[in-house]
């Protein structure tokens, strides 16, 4: 992700799998299959190089009906772990 | 010819020889005879006995594969060999050194190429799991867990089952019903015997002070099984991360079909008196 840009893609080449419940994410380059559960796959599937952080934030608001102090942190400390693990760009 | 026809499951793997000595060496290894079955695919196997006693064998067949169908290798060249998908046969020419003693089960990976190999050239809808297969009243249970889970253990505190394996079993996923199914390879217990059965339910294993089976849904049990089914790669294929995924695709498949059950247990057979409480 660019600095100051705020518009996160989730990196190429990885391999996910849908279960209905959840994603699966995995790394071209590992073994380790993340899971994403709970609102996560909904973020996920939002962060496509074409919604900023904001705009994630504002369908979050629309789609949950949650308080957009406490989502933004959430989703804050979320794409951080994304990208710890590095999932995004 | 010196053939030995190895039966994986329901794949028949023909193993050809370049004496009578090597041969009859295989029989004795998988401890039976060779398959009468026709043979899905053929390999030609020469040994080589020119190995650097340095040389380190490494532990995965699987990660050290380099190269295509045309020529690759494997264990950084301890294994040499071709496959063609097309006609069914190939060519491994292997450093003795790798057959023998601890190295055996390493070398093994081999036969579990070939078996996808031949899984793929037969259009089979199986599969190896890393378990212990046991048919108990009629019924087949796979066990599964990491070396040290107690898949031996499993098998050893089973009297009057039918072992399949308590390392490596096959199951079918052909309708209507889910099979397991003996499989040759070797661990500890060396009383396994030939046998089919439909599956009952996957054991996920867990030693404790106590016996409990804990019905399991979600993702990750089916996470856990996945790492324990051996990756979809045959002699043709080459190793990529990929492979994982669709081990995870095989395990929710399986999951589809089967119950899920956590077993803790301790070192007594009665474990066996919750298993026979599993509907089905």
């Amino acid at each position: 992700m660019e600095p100051g840009k705020n518009v996160p893609r989730r990196r190429p080449h990885l391999l996910e799998r849908d279960t209905g419940e959840a994603i699966i994410v995995m790394a071209e380059t590992g073994h380790v299959l993340h899971t994403l559960e709970g609102t996560a796959p909904f973020i996920w599937r939002l962060i496509d190089g074409s919604h900023s952080i904001d705009m994630i934030l504002d369908r979050l608001q629309s789609e949950y009906a949650v308080d957009r102090s406490r989502a933004a942190d959430d989703l804050d400390i979320f794409i951080q772990q994304l990208a710890e693990k590095n999932m995004i760009e | 010819m010196n053939e030995y026809r190895l039966r994986v499951g329901n794949a028949v793997i023909a193993l050809v020889f370049g004496s009578e000595r090597d041969r009859a060496a295989s029989a004795r290894y998988f401890s039976r005879p060779s398959d009468h079955g026709p043979a899905d695919i053929q390999l030609s196997i020469r040994f080589r006995d020119d190995a650097d006693e340095r040389m380190e064998v490494p532990s995965s067949l699987f990660r050290t594969k380099l190269g295509n169908a045309e020529r690759f290798s494997m264990a950084g060249g301890l294994i040499e060999g071709r496959y063609s998908p097309s006609s069914g046969e190939g060519e491994l020419s292997v450093q003795r050194l790798i057959t023998e003693g601890g190295y055996a089960r390493i070398y093994e990976q081999v036969f579990y190429q070939a078996y996808w190999s031949a899984v793929w050239r037969k259009g089979l809808d199986s599969l190896l799991l890393h378990s212990s297969g046991v048919i108990h009243n009629g019924r087949g249970y796979a066990f599964s867990g990491r070396s040290g889970a107690g898949k031996s253990t499993v098998a050893r505190l089973s009297p009057g089952a039918t072992i399949l394996n308590d390392e490596i079993t096959a199951i079918d996923l052909s309708e209507p019903s889910v099979m397991i199914m003996d499989t040759p390879f070797n661990a500890s217990f060396r009383g396994k015997k030939r046998g089919t059965a439909a599956l009952g339910g996957i054991l996920l294993l867990k030693q404790a002070p106590f016996h409990r089976l804990t019905r399991t849904t979600g993702l990750e049990p089916q996470k856990t099984l996945a790492r324990e089914i051996i990756p979809p790669m045959g002699l043709e294929t080459s190793f990529s991360p990929a492979r994982f995924m669709d081990m995870f695709d095989l395990s929710q498949r399986l999951f589809k079909r089967i119950p899920f059950y956590i077993m803790e247990f301790q070192q007594d057979p009665r474990f066996w008196d919750l298993i026979e409480t599993i509907g089905g």
